[in-house]
Formats: C-alpha cells, structure tokens, sequence
C-alpha cells in the first residue's frame, strides 16, 4: 500500500515557484511525499531559470510541465501549499475540503539564474520544514 | 426553468462591505432564481454598520450576513456554486483569490468603499455609492437569458457586467 501524501503547490502561473517547490518537496521528502503542482494561469512552458536551478541543485526535471488547477481537481489531496504572495497577486483558492498552508515565496520570473537560486533555497529551507509540520512527518 | 436556485458566491477581502451588499442586493433581485452569499479571503468578522444602515433602509433583510472566510464555502456541505464573482478592487492592490473548478466565474471590482476616510456622511455616502453600482450590475446580471447563452457567450456578458463604470464616471 502506498502510504505517501499527496501535496498540492499551487500559485498562478505553474511556471516558477510552485514547480520548484514540487521538485524539492519530492526529493527532500521522497519517502513520505508525493509532491504535484498547479497554477490558475498556467505558463506555457516551466521557466528556463527554474529549470536551470533545480538541475544546478542535481534535481531531475524531465515530469516538470505547468498545467491548470482543474488538471488536479479530482486528485485525492492530503495538503494544499499556496507558494504565492498574496499582496501582489491572485493566490487559487482550492475550493475542496482539504488541510492548507501558505508559505509565500518572491516570484523570480524573468529574474536572473541567481533569483531562482535564491528561491529554491528558500523553498528547501522554509516549505520542506512547514510541510512536514503540516503532515506531522 | 432551473429547477434549484442558481447559487451564487461572492468574494472579497474583509466580507464586510462590498460582498456583503452584493449578497443582499442579489437575494432580492433574484426572486427565488438566485441564491447569493458571500465570502472573504480575509474576513474582517463584522459587517460594516453602515452596509447595515442602508440595507435596512432600503428594506433588504439583513439578519442573515455575516463576515466569514470562504472555506466555508469549500465544505463538503456546501453549496454548489454556479457563479462566483470577485468584487475586490485589484485597482488599489487589493488581490482577489482564484476559485478554480467549475462554477461560471467574473471579476466586478469595485473600489473599497469601507476604506473610504471622513466623516459619517462621506462613509454613509461611498456605502450609498456601492450600493447603486452593485444594483445596477445586478440588475444586468438577473436579466441575463441564461438558458440561451452558450457558456463563452455567457463569459462575456459577465466579464462586461464587470466593465459597467461606476456612477461617479
């Protein structure tokens, strides 16, 4: 029986933060988590500097692609993580009665590789913590 | 014929003024057609006394509105939502949330009418004022031919609705 929990990251554009977060919760937590990602206006394509982060950390990218929250809607969610920041912009709500999180991160969309650097070690150092509080792992 | 009310969710910031108004507004204008609440991504847990003045007023029953967090609306009990509507003013910064999912959804932003500064008259006035653009909106809304409009068709007459100036323009 496969006993992960499945988390949900979800922030506007599935491009950036909410893919990162996704491949570093499914690494840092591989045993206990099933990390996926969504976004209410999701990118065409994961943003090259995400991409570029997450392998200069040794992450595999290749299941990384943005897609939309309704993608996801029927998906059996232990925990909902909002990666987005609130006052700048539109967080998706996750209208189904599911434990959630916030843990907003800088969008560095169209930031130099360094940002998202900056961010992915953020997501490392905050949201792997907050996620396994909220899972009680 | 629908035959349940349509159920329709309207969202803010506090939940205190704007979603509040267009919560009582709807509920009358839908005679039985429309059933209207309303919610905040955070809710201030009080309904704006002079909202309150003016609904009495204009006799719409207020005994029912309440300042509450939309995860009520995320229950398993819930409603099932057929339209949600955002009415936080992305204009001023304030950041509506996303419902994703089914429900037919349309951003009318309107200016915060609660964070309006002077005295009693200027906020009874900016009240007054919310309430006359959220009528109108509604009265658009309510004379919809919803049975006839395809669904992109029925996106844009919502979004339009959205669009109608405020009475100051």
């Amino acid at each position: 029986m496969n006993s992960k929990k499945t988390v949900l990251v979800l922030c506007t554009g599935n491009s950036c933060r909410s893919q990162m977060a996704e491949a570093i919760l499914n690494h840092e937590l591989a045993d206990q988590v099933r990390a996926i990602s969504a976004g209410t206006r999701p990118q065409p394509k994961v943003a090259d500097g995400a991409i570029e982060a997450l392998k200069l950390a040794g992450l595999p990218t290749e299941n990384l692609y943005p897609k939309d929250v309704d993608a996801v809607m029927d998906e059996a969610i232990d925990l909902v993580v909002t990666v987005c920041d609130n006052a700048k912009e539109s967080c998706p709500i996750f209208p189904r009665p599911v434990p959630r999180i916030h843990t907003p991160f800088h969008d560095p969309h169209g930031e130099p590789l360094a940002s998202f650097v900056a961010v992915g070690d953020q997501i490392r150092g905050e949201l792997v913590a907050a996620v396994r509080a909220a899972l009680k792992l | 014929m629908n035959e349940r009310p349509l159920n329709v969710l309207f969202l803010c910031t506090g939940n205190s003024a704007r979603s509040i108004l267009a919560e009582a507004i709807l509920n009358h204008l839908g005679q039985g057609r429309f059933q209207a609440f309303s919610a905040g991504s955070q809710p201030t847990g009080q309904v704006n006394p002079y909202v309150l003045d003016l609904l009495n007023q204009q006799g719409l029953p207020t005994e029912s509105l309440h300042s509450k967090h939309w995860d009520v609306f995320a229950r398993p009990e819930a409603p099932l939502l057929d339209f949600v509507f955002t009415v936080c003013d992305n204009a001023a910064g304030e950041v509506c949330p996303v419902w994703p999912g089914q429900p037919m959804t349309a951003h009318w932003g309107l200016a915060d009418p609660a964070a309006v500064d002077g005295d009693d008259a200027a906020k009874r006035h900016a009240i007054s004022m919310a309430f006359r653009l959220l009528h109108r909106r509604l009265s658009l809304f309510v004379s919809l031919p919803l049975s006839k409009l395809d669904a992109m068709s029925l996106q844009t007459r919502l979004n339009q609705i959205g669009q109608h100036p405020s009475p100051d323009q």
